[in-house]
């Protein structure tokens, strides 16, 4: 009995490749959609809240955990709430780079191209800022070049590009060129992104004072001259709405709402100095005893009823501290007012007419421009953070009697230049992380006393010493081993008390 | 379909529109295959059989998406040789097989390109025009996937004995799986997660065993037994190289720990930090008496079990049925998340130690190789592990040993008169996931699945707990 069958085997893919083709997804997309996005995904994310805003003794929390970071000298790679790295690389840096390759060959882009290159220099400066070294040249070129696992490039080589980039992108923008309207920053005003630009190169050429004064001084100095933001009308901010809600305010009216509080060096500093931004920031939910006792009625927004919380104490430690302050808990200590500055729809900051001052005071004082005092500007930087608050509602909104009061109290004094621009620098930078901990390393101000959490014997931060830089994501270490091993090798140990190169 | 504000000009595709209603989406695909297959066979004796096919996917690029492969068995009923020299023999076959497998791997629709979509909310400008805004999806694409292919070859033996009373069904296998596909991880500094790879090959072998026994049958009584056992392990060869060592992390858990494919280990290494420990084995803490995490990642093992199998026993009296199934998996480790939450909480039993003193001298040496000594606070402690994401202290052992399934039922067909409408009733109590007679891990059972993706086989996630159930079955035939 035999039975034998066998089909000839010929071609049959025909209608299968148009079959792949989707019908519903584009494979493109206008260009100017991607750096909205980048734009939106800027905004700082709540792990700065966790390090940056407690390393420089704004805000800090007495829990541990998912928490647990520049609040107790430690090293937290948790994920729970995603690191800077992750949240730029994978949704700034991937659509700036995105954006960049599909205009860089299109001359009726030009705008649109400069526009992506001065706002991805921008991103890659906080990661570089807050990481050290980082993939830059590198960095997000999955898709344009297939690199899936990118070499580091050292902070000294980088910062040189990120000057080149704010500096050539900037120029290149043209007013007579494409206008892109539907740009969300400033709706694609080119004299607009000129000054945001420009006070970018500002901003990194003050970062060098420390390791290379005489650069820093030309590229201030080229800055300047060209032109940054210094009026508050120019600010550059992520409009924050009930779609796209603000990261930080959005924690701290949710989960985190009862967790974190004003650290006493910075209600200390308003209180003392009579500052009337402390009623615009600060409440008090007098005789709190827990989370959901922290009820409208309770609250104080006087200023004299604010009491920071210390540094150093975690929810066990608290308590001997709690009595001794004359509290009814730790949630009795002030927090910044997440019913008006921390709203959820709160804009972000990212680079403001009061930081810009504030730097020329100190470049003017320096001698690296010539032109204006430093008192001014220094006056100026104060009234234009002030005046910038109103922002945030007309409950945050400071008087102008009251500001004038204010200035005319605090003039700049000789000898104490450094301190007093740089400790207004500070407070200028409330909520935004990243400049607050890059600005407190290069200047060493203001005078904080170093977290006393675990010391003397934590392992992560030498005692007297502050947090320095953020560690590695473990993906990193565990996808991109090689690589990062290769940069620790060169920038110095994987640690938070790792200074950065700018920061010897 | 409505669909407005369509974004790239000149396009009308649905996700093209800022606004949708209702949501549409739409994902095809297709395989077309030719087949032919020819047997042989010889007085019911000899057989051989032989297949061709080839396959082509939509989901891979032009150039890839063909594949042909083959197969080839034969098998030898011998009882037909034997014939009644040996009597007792009531079927006897021994077979060999090879074959070859072509697929896709599950590569999804439209997966080779990189699809852009449109939030749903516009955004307000500074010129108050509200803005659309851009996304594009985390995997990069990869255009370049190949079908993947497995190679087996299967030898067998099968065995009827006394009158069908006891039967033996063997086979041992081995199988090389080459050009697998997976999901593995990238550096998200490339802007993207992860994208799909061709992993070269990976090494199987097993071995399959079944036997069934009637040991008492009366006129009254019957006893069923049957014991299946499985044992497999699966071997990487080779991802890009055959270096040893060479890795990809193909899932990753949300708090810690993640799986990888690591040449020269078996598939599934559950990976992740361990305690740093001084030559002696002994654990090492730093100067404030937090023990220190291993400086890399360390390979716990692998979440897939070698062993699987169990034992059947079926009692029959009189229409009474009482039936039992005890099935155990051996031979692989899991990743807890509910006990890694309940540890660092302070709610696993661990996590005593200290709890009087309000602190923990932990066991072990410090940097300098001299006795700890230090005290960290209880709390501190037991966080610390979260925040280093330390995760030795819940890999577990996730064997078991569980009574599966009792089930108890009569039969009461024949009470039933002959001209009755019902042809049959039976009424059964069936009690599932009855008992764990055996387990490693703590607190839970160790099915409770974290994941249902084989990429994150191991890792568990606090979940909702497995559950026994108990019920009546009432069967009743017209």
């Amino acid at each position: 009995m035999l039975a034998l069958a066998m089909a000839s085997v010929v071609s049959c893919d025909k209608g299968l490749e148009e079959l792949n083709v989707n019908r519903v997804n584009p494979t493109t997309l206008d260009p100017v959609l991607l750096l909205n996005n980048a734009i939106i995904n800027t905004s700082f994310p709540t792990k700065t809240v966790i390090y940056e805003a407690c390393v420089v003794q704004q805000m800090v929390t007495p829990n541990g955990g998912v928490l647990g970071g520049g609040n107790f000298n430690q090293d937290n790679r948790d994920v729970t709430n995603a690191p800077t790295w992750a949240g730029y690389y994978q949704n700034v840096i991937k659509y700036t780079h995105d954006a960049i390759s599909k205009t860089k060959d299109d001359p009726t882009r030009a705008n649109l191209y400069n526009m992506a290159r001065i706002w991805q220099a921008y991103a890659f400066m906080i990661l570089t800022d807050t990481y050290g070294a980082i993939p830059y040249f590198n960095g997000g070129a999955g898709l344009t070049d297939l690199i899936l696992l990118p070499q580091y490039d050292q902070q000294e080589t980088i910062y040189p590009d990120l000057i080149k980039e704010f500096d050539e992108a900037t120029a290149a923008l043209d007013a007579g060129g494409k206008i892109e309207t539907s740009d969300l920053l400033y709706a694609g005003n080119i004299a607009q992104w000129k000054k945001f630009g420009y006070s970018l190169l500002l901003r990194a050429g003050m970062r060098l004072s420390k390791v290379d004064a005489a650069t820093a001084q030309t590229t201030v100095k080229k800055a300047f001259d060209a032109g940054v933001i210094m009026l508050n009308a120019d600010n550059t901010y992520m409009r924050h709405d009930a779609n796209y809600l603000n990261p930080i305010g959005n924690m701290l009216n949710s989960t985190e709402a009862a967790n974190w509080y004003l650290v006493n060096s910075f209600v200390d500093t308003l209180k003392n100095n009579s500052d009337p931004r402390l009623q615009a920031i600060a409440i008090r939910y007098k005789g709190a005893t827990s989370g959901p006792d922290q009820t409208v009625d309770k609250g104080s927004t006087v200023p004299a009823d604010q009491i920071g919380m210390p540094m150093g104490y975690d929810n066990g430690t608290i308590v001997a501290r709690v009595a001794a302050d004359g509290l009814a808990s730790f949630y009795d200590y002030s927090q910044v007012d997440r019913r008006r500055m921390a709203g959820t729809a709160s804009p972000m900051f990212f680079v403001t007419a009061a930081q810009n001052q504030l730097l020329l005071s100190e470049a003017r004082f320096r001698g690296w421009i010539t032109t204006g005092s430093a008192a001014q500007y220094f006056e100026d930087g104060i009234r234009a953070h002030m005046n910038q608050l109103a922002a945030y509602g007309s409950s945050v909104a400071i008087a102008s009697g009251d500001i004038d009061t204010y200035i005319t109290a605090h003039p700049l004094v000789t000898g104490r230049e450094y301190e007093q621009i740089n400790t207004q620098y500070w407070i200028a930078s409330f909520l935004n992380g990243p400049e607050t901990f890059a600005n407190f390393r290069r200047s060493g101000y203001p005078a904080l006393a170093p977290n006393p959490y675990g010391q003397p014997n934590n392992p992560d931060v030498p005692n007297g010493t502050f947090i320095r830089r953020i560690g590695y994501p473990t993906s990193e270490l565990s996808i991109n081993s090689e690589n990062v091993e290769a940069a620790i090798a060169v920038m110095g140990p994987d640690k938070l008390s790792t200074h950065l190169w700018w920061d010897k | 379909m409505q669909v407005t504000d369509f974004v790239v000009r000149d396009l009308y595709t649905v996700q093209n529109g800022r606004a949708k209603n209702p949501v549409y989406t739409l994902s095809e695909f297709g395989i077309n295959s030719v087949y032919g297959s020819g047997e042989v066979n010889w007085k019911k004796t000899l057989y051989l059989n032989g297949t061709l096919r080839k396959d082509w996917f939509s989901t891979l690029s032009e150039e890839n998406m063909g594949i042909t492969y083959p197969s080839v068995s034969g098998s030898y009923v011998f009882s037909e040789s034997i014939g009644d020299a040996l009597p007792w023999i009531s079927f006897g076959k021994i077979r060999l097989g090879y074959a070859e497998v072509g697929s896709d791997g599950d590569v999804g629709p439209y997966a080779d390109q990189l699809f852009y979509a449109i939030n749903a909310n516009t955004i307000v400008n500074p010129a108050g025009t509200p803005v659309t805004v851009g996304t594009s999806g985390t995997t990069l694409p990869n255009p370049n996937l190949r079908p993947m292919r497995v190679k087996e070859l299967e030898a067998g033996l099968e065995l009827r004995l006394f009158n069908n009373r006891v039967g033996l069904d063997v086979a041992v296998y081995q199988k090389t799986t080459i050009d697998q596909i997976f999901s593995v991880q990238i550096s998200d500094a490339s802007g993207f997660l992860n994208t799909r790879i061709n992993s070269g090959e990976s090494y199987n072998k097993g071995l399959e065993g079944l036997i069934t026994l009637t040991p008492i049958q009366t006129k009254n009584f019957r006893w069923d037994f049957s014991a299946n056992t499985s044992y497999n392990v699966t071997k990487v060869e080779k991802i890009a190289t055959t270096t040893p060592g060479e890795r990809a992390t193909i899932g990753t858990h949300p708090f810690n720990g993640e799986v990888r494919i690591v040449v020269g280990e078996e598939m599934g290494q559950i990976a992740g930090y361990g305690y740093a420990t001084d030559d002696q084995g002994r654990r090492i803490f730093q100067s404030n008496g937090l023990p220190l995490r291993t400086t890399d990642f360390v390979l716990f093992g692998s979440g897939l079990p070698k062993w699987m199998g169990g034992f059947f026993n079926s009692f029959n009296y009189r229409g009474i049925n009482l039936s039992i199934l005890i099935d155990y998996k051996l031979g692989n480790k899991m990743l807890s998340g509910t006990n890694f939450n309940a540890t660092r909480h302070g709610l696993h039993q661990n996590t005593l130690e200290g709890r009087e003193e309000g602190f923990v001298i932990g066991d072990g040496v410090n940097q300098a190789g001299e006795k700890n000594t230090a005290q960290a606070a209880v709390q501190t402690y037991w966080e610390h592990l979260r925040s280093q994401q330390i995760i030795e202290s819940v890999i577990y052992n996730a064997g078991f040993w569980k009574i599966r399934q009792v089930s108890l039922g009569y039969d009461f067909t024949k009470h039933l008169s002959a001209n009755c409408p019902i042809k049959g009733i039976k009424l059964d109590f069936v009690a599932s996931n009855v008992l764990v007679l055996k387990k490693w891990v703590d607190n839970i059972d160790p099915e409770t699945v974290g994941y249902g993706v084989d990429n994150m086989i191991g890792l568990e996630s606090p979940g909702v707990p497995t559950t026994r159930s108990m019920g009546l079955n009432l069967n009743i035939k017209f």
